[in-house]
């Protein structure tokens, strides 16, 4: 089944390089950022309707916690074919945690798995990541319905004006 | 001048139901000018809707709150779609405002911009990332055969209201302008060395990655409009980091700006995360400085605008939460951190969260304004660089504690493993012949640091052999420690010097080195081998670096160890 990827929970025990925090000439001091990241990566860029798709996802944790907890939300029609659907455990600082999943692909061809990411840390802070992974053409979605702003100015400045519906 | 209160509902049930003259359809066919109207007022509430949010993310709960003090104008459109501004004016701190209107032609209707006015300590202007001004109109209008029905004689008052709803375009840019507008009202409640900026750039829109910042300047790159807040989070349909409802993030850039503005903001810029523990002291500080500074905010609001607050009842003032989508991807209560538990990372003077809390603690206990003189007063003055030890010197200048208080403070510092106190061998400052020995092996704790304001030194004897080999070093630099080791004979000469250790360049982080966790402080510990050609007493000098790193500090803890092979 998984040919490329561990079948099972793995943690890498190799440890991040100091490249958290970074300060590069003329950057600006960005908003804090969550220190749990998470990516999903497939082994193939596209799947016909019926193939199975297998999953590598991913989290990078750069804080202690006791209670790491990733979850995968499917969207309708996709199956589990192998793998778990959550995670749960213990992550160090720096540490990577990897599982894999394989999922089937439904007849309509469009597949989407939503993995959501959350730990507490050891001084109380509640951290979360997330990532999506997708293929095919969502059949129910709809485009949003964006608004074009009329243009006017205002003593020489540009505006832009909204309606209220 | 009278109000028409019997009026005000049949206009509302008018505008409601979209009924006869209540759009710019209803003003006639194309061509007929309608007649003039009577002078009369018009006067009402502008509200948007927000967004409540807690320790969880957003609660899913909105809630309509007043546009306060921007300006507004009152135009009409005719037949042909013309328009002309009939009157303007601001809203007020409750969203409501009157405007005297001379008479109009063709249909009424109200416009709001998301800029500010002469109510405000300083004008606040949210824009799009082209920097266009966004403004919202009212849906629909009162048409001039409404005006001359309803007013009965020059100078009677129309009531209009108009809410702006969740899914309007521009909806966001106004719980940024009331964001903005009420961090500089916290600000203006300070004694101030001088007025605030006559205006604050917001530039509002979707699609950087980046998510969120302060630009004090021009860069092609960042801030392309010049300075200001970019809060240009999340995906191109709105979905993913957005923070035009995370007013915690929000402040936190004002806080940048006002440092920017009144004081010296050293930070270098870049990534940072809470969780990390071996900042640029420099970058620690001014973040923490924001961290902060958003709870110093809603404090105040807390006791003077509640009604400007969106958080949800129970999340306490001290948090800091910034959302991803609906759920919080960041939520940490700055003010109830446990007491420095085993693995608890919001420590040291190079953390962020760390400085936050004992700003707040500082707060607490001495008052803003006691804070305010250290970032205002003291930093700009001073020619040591701006990080929590400044802020330590500068609040024993400024607030000039006595005992009971410096102790007081010291023990705030303490809580986040920061200690700004002297360690338990002083006064081992110089060379003397009943210098305390250390014990071969055996790391000792020591603070870089002397309660008189001079450098520190710390100075420990041992007794070596002759053709043995012995290795001095120091260890595990915690906030922002830059050590300098000297070694010296019995007769007081240097005969070996190190300042940092060659051999842990290069350690990846994370990795354990005799205890502690390698961060970017570990390859500036210093170490000397030595084997000495005579038995004898020989003494090694601690201090901090002549030649310090930007990103260290001037004081700082270690641990130092003498070892024979």
């Amino acid at each position: 089944m998984m040919k490329h990827l561990i079948p099972t929970l793995f943690i890498a025990a190799a440890f991040f390089l100091h490249s958290a925090s970074h300060a590069n000439a003329g950057e600006p001091a960005f908003k804090p950022k969550s220190p749990l990241s998470l990516t999903i990566s497939a082994d193939k860029s596209s799947y016909s309707p019926g193939e199975n798709a297998e999953l590598a996802i991913m989290a990078l944790s750069l804080a202690d916690s006791d209670a790491l907890a990733i979850d995968l939300e499917l969207s309708d029609g996709v199956k589990i074919v192998s793998g778990e659907r959550q995670w749960r455990g213990q992550v160090a600082k720096g540490q990577f945690v990897s599982f894999g999943v394989v999922v089937g692909i439904p007849e309509n061809g469009f597949a989407r798995v939503h993995a959501n990411a959350k730990l507490t840390d050891k001084g109380g802070g509640v951290f979360s990541g997330s990532a999506s992974w997708s293929t095919g053409r969502n059949p129910v979605e709809k485009s949003l319905q964006k608004q074009t702003p009329r243009r006017i100015k205002r003593n020489g400045k540009n505006v832009v004006d909204y309606q209220v519906k | 001048m009278k109000r028409l209160s019997a009026l005000a509902f049949v206009l509302v049930a008018l505008l409601t139901a979209g009924g006869c003259g209540t759009n710019d359809s209803a003003t006639g066919t194309a061509g007929h000018i309608v007649s003039p109207s009577e002078p009369f007022s018009l006067s009402g509430r502008i509200r948007y809707a927000d967004k409540e949010y807690g320790m969880g993310g957003f609660t899913g709960s909105t809630s309509l709150k007043a546009v306060r003090f921007a300006r507004i104008e009152a135009y009409s459109v005719n037949a042909f779609g013309m328009e002309q501004v009939v009157a303007s004016g601001e809203t007020g701190a409750d969203g409501s405002y009157l405007l005297a209107i001379a008479g109009i032609t063709g249909n009424l209707r109200m416009r709001v911009f998301a800029s500010t006015g002469a109510g405000t300590p300083m004008t606040i202007n949210v824009n799009d990332t082209d920097g266009n001004l966004y403004a919202v109109s009212s849906s629909t209008g009162i048409s001039s055969e409404s005006v001359a029905t309803l007013v009965r004689s020059a100078g009677d008052t129309l009531p209009f209201d108009f809410d702006i709803p969740l899914d309007n375009g521009a909806d966001p840019a106004f719980n940024l302008l009331d964001i903005y507008t009420a961090a500089s009202e916290f600000i203006e409640s300070l004694a101030l060395s001088k007025p605030l900026p006559s205006e604050l750039r917001i530039f509002w829109g979707f699609g950087s990655a980046k998510g969120t910042w302060y630009c004090s300047d021009s860069d092609p790159v960042y801030c392309p409009m010049g300075s200001g807040a970019y809060i240009l989070g999340g995906n191109a349909d709105g979905s993913g980091d957005t923070d035009h409802f995370d007013d915690d993030v929000n402040l936190h850039e004002f806080g940048h700006f006002i440092a920017k503005t009144y004081s010296v903001d050293e930070s270098p810029g870049g990534d940072h995360s809470f969780t990390e523990t071996d900042l640029d002291l420099r970058m620690a500080f001014s973040e923490g400085w924001g961290d902060f500074f958003q709870t110093a905010v809603k404090t105040w609001l807390k006791l003077n605008r509640p009604d400007v607050l969106s958080i949800s009842d129970g999340t306490a003032l001290t948090a800091y939460i910034d959302t991803y989508e609906h759920l919080a991807q960041i939520a940490i209560d700055i003010g109830s951190l446990p007491s420095s538990a085993a693995g608890d990372p919001y420590v040291y003077s190079s953390n962020e969260i760390a400085v936050a809390n004992i700003l707040l603690n500082v707060m607490n206990s001495f008052g803003m304004d006691a804070i305010w003189g250290v970032i205002q007063n003291y930093f700009p003055a001073t020619a040591n660089r701006k990080n929590l030890e400044a802020f330590w010197d500068g609040i024993l200048q400024t607030a000039a504690p006595d005992q009971a208080g410096r102790t007081q403070l010291e023990t705030i510092f303490s809580n986040r493993r920061v200690y700004y106190i002297e360690d338990s061998y002083e006064a081992d400052n110089a060379i003397s012949t009943d210098m305390r020995a250390i014990e071969f092996s055996k790391g000792e704790g020591h603070y870089l640091y002397r309660a008189d304001g001079l450098a520190d030194k710390d100075v420990v004897a041992f007794t070596a052999a002759a053709g043995k080999n012995y290795t001095i070093q120091t260890y595990c630099l915690k906030n922002g420690a830059d050590s300098y080791l000297a070694l010296y004979d019995s007769s007081g000469t240097v005969i070996a010097e190190n300042d940092d250790d060659a051999s842990l360049i290069g350690i990846p982080s994370g990795v354990s080195y005799l205890g502690c966790s390698v961060d970017r402080f570990t390859a500036y510990a210093s170490r000397i081998t030595f084997s000495p050609a005579a038995s004898g007493v020989y003494y090694a000098e601690v201090k901090t670096s002549p030649a310090p790193l930007a990103f260290a500090g001037r004081y700082g803890t270690y641990s130092l160890r003498v070892v024979e092979q």
